[in-house]
């Protein structure tokens, strides 16, 4: 070993004594790591020369496997802080939106809470009975203004079928089950339409205006009923009535004396020419008027209903067999009628669909000056009216123009054509015709290629539910 | 042996023509009683007229008629007097009603309480003729 390597060695172990020393003054780490560092140095370049015990090197060595251990420790304690920060910020932060959330959430149910309260006290305080089903027909809600109308327990009729409102009222009608035959029918079925039943009820007396209506909802289709107690204003109607009624009798008689007593004259003086002539247009101004206040009265008791009790399920061929039979014969205008064997049974009252059939193959013969079949059919499920029969009366005459169509079902409407001014009537036969097919749920139109073309009028009548089937 | 019934819309045959008939009229305007008495001349209609309900019951206690045409508007009302003379009177089957209004449920009411014939004023003088007759010869075999 040459001087300079002793000089340096000396040195070394010089340097390692101080930061011995260093550490086992100040107790620092970093002045360990030095000892330890030198110590090596030391070691090696004395090559042995240099004897550090054992222990100490396993003390030192100890001493540095804690620091290294705390440090990794430290650091992977700080990036598992870290990672976890990164980590749990996206939960934090739906944590916080799902706490937003439900804040909103509970004062949305607080306000539908109060808003069904609100709702709930609409519905027990309006004036009008209210009963609503589900698509099973189960009631789900009722008023107690519509269980003291129907005369039946609150709770009743909430445990009930809807059909039920049928069968109560039904026991207090004026006409008994037969008038709420049609309004049991379409609660049965759980109709998706708007319909209006009026009744007469009796102890107490009462009219009633009940009106069904679709309740859609987002899986399923329910029904509501509304009741309405119209007593007041019925009772005004008729008494309006009633003074149409006394007029119109009253102007009947008269007439009706005035009719006879010129037939009369026609007959006492069949020889001469002028007295017939005078008396037949005595006669026939006399029909006419008597026919306008007939028309007149007629309409007013569709208007009133009266026709409504009498409706059932009915075979159409066996009407048009009593058209074809009613139906004077016309050599220039015969009638055809035709209907299939196939088509079901309609829910109507006969007399009143005899009197539409009746009106309109009048009114095609009136119109079909130069003559021409007059024709009237039935179809079952035409793409127009799928759940109802359609019946069509067409002729070959005069036709109607396109602006007088939307207005041909209106009261005392009369189309003004020269070609018509030799023709009498009303204005009120259609208008009448309409009232009936619309008290039956139907539909009455017309089509016509224009003047001289013919028309064809068309009406649906609803089809008879199963159970009411003949 | 006994005749055979005839339904009440067939005209009788000429042979009964020649018996009279006698038609009781209750109806409270005399110019419809005129009317009818003025249709039925020159027939083997005889007309008894009564102004009202009252009147009419009385003429019936004295003679009963082979048929009876009632106004359905009169003092006691048409349709009350059809059901006495139809229940107490003998009368059923023999009943006919005037009205002057076209009126399903008043017809409906007519047939229920056993009235045969429903008329509309002015009737015409053949269909009152055989409605007279049919009646009355529903009387001669009932």
């Amino acid at each position: 070993m040459s001087v300079r390597e002793s000089t340096a060695s000396a040195r070394l172990q010089e340097r390692y004594l101080d930061a011995l020393e260093a550490y086992v003054n100040d107790a620092e780490e970093s002045a360990l790591l030095d000892a330890y560092e030198l110590g090596r140095q030391v070691m090696d370049s004395a090559g042995g020369v240099l004897d550090l015990s054992a222990v100490h090197q396993d003390a030192m060595e100890a001493v540095m496997r804690r620091v290294r251990l705390g440090r990794t420790r430290e650091v992977a304690a700080r990036r598992c802080h870290e990672f976890l920060d990164e980590a749990l910020s996206p939960f934090e932060m739906a944590q916080r939106g799902f706490r937003e959330a439900n804040m909103r959430l509970m004062t949305v149910n607080t306000q539908l809470a109060h808003q069904s309260a609100q709702l709930g006290a609409v519905i027990a305080s309006i004036n009008d009975g209210l009963v609503v089903a589900d698509s099973e027909g189960a009631v789900t809600a009722a008023n107690q203004r519509a269980a003291d109308l129907l005369d039946v327990r609150q709770d009743t009729l909430l445990s009930g079928d809807v059909a039920t409102v049928a069968t109560l009222l039904g026991r207090r009608c004026q006409g008994g089950e037969d008038d709420v035959k049609d309004l049991r029918w379409r609660l049965r079925r759980r109709e998706a339409v708007r319909a209006t039943v009026e009744l007469r009820l009796t102890a107490p007396e009462v009219d009633l205006l009940v009106e069904l209506f679709p309740v859609r909802g987002e899986r399923e289709h329910g029904i509501g009923v509304t009741l309405r107690d119209v007593t007041r204003e019925r009772e005004l109607v008729r008494a309006k009535d009633e003074l149409v009624s006394i007029v119109s009798h009253e102007l009947r008689g008269p007439l009706s004396n005035i009719i006879g007593f010129a037939d009369l004259l026609l007959m006492q003086h069949r020889g001469n020419e002028q007295a017939t002539e005078d008396a037949m247009i005595i006669a026939g101004e006399g029909r006419r008027l008597a026919n306008i206040i007939d028309d007149f009265l007629d309409l007013q008791r569709i208007d009133r209903g009266v026709m409504r009790t009498d409706r059932r399920a009915v075979n159409l061929p066996a009407i048009l067999d009593r058209l074809a039979h009613v139906v004077p014969d016309d050599r220039d205008c015969p009638l055809a009628v035709g209907a299939g064997d196939e088509i079901p049974p309609v829910f109507a009252d006969p007399e009143r669909i005899l009197q539409v059939l009746l009106n309109l193959v009048s009114n095609a013969r009136k119109y079909s000056p130069d003559g021409g079949e007059v024709r009237v059919s039935a179809i079952s499920g035409s793409p127009a009216a799928p759940e109802a029969v359609t019946i069509t009366v067409a002729d070959r005459g005069l036709g109607i123009e396109a602006e007088a169509i939307p207005r041909l079902f209106g009261e005392f409407y009369r189309v003004q054509t020269p070609d018509r001014q030799g023709i009498s009537g009303t204005g009120l036969g259609l208008s009448i015709c309409r009232k009936i097919v619309r008290a039956h749920q139907g539909e009455i139109w017309v089509e016509s290629d224009g003047p001289g073309c013919g028309s064809r009028f068309h009406f649906t009548l609803p089809l008879a539910a199963g159970d009411e089937r003949p | 042996m006994r005749p055979l019934r005839r339904h009440l819309h067939e005209v009788p045959d000429p042979d009964s023509r020649h018996a009279r008939i006698r038609l009781l009229v209750a109806d409270d305007d005399r110019r419809v009683r005129m009317l009818v008495r003025a249709q039925m001349a020159g027939t083997e209609v005889d007309v008894l007229e009564a102004a009202d309900g009252d009147h009419a019951l009385m003429r019936v206690e004295h003679e009963v008629p082979d048929a009876a045409l009632l106004d359905w508007r009169m003092p006691g009302g048409g349709l009350p007097l059809a059901r006495s003379l139809i229940q107490n009177h003998g009368l059923a089957g023999r009943v006919i009603m005037l009205t002057s209004i076209v009126d399903p449920r008043d017809r409906l009411e007519a047939r229920r309480a056993g009235v045969v014939r429903y008329l509309i004023k002015p009737p015409e003088r053949g269909v009152l003729l055989a409605a007279v007759r049919a009646v009355a010869a529903h009387s001669r075999v009932a």
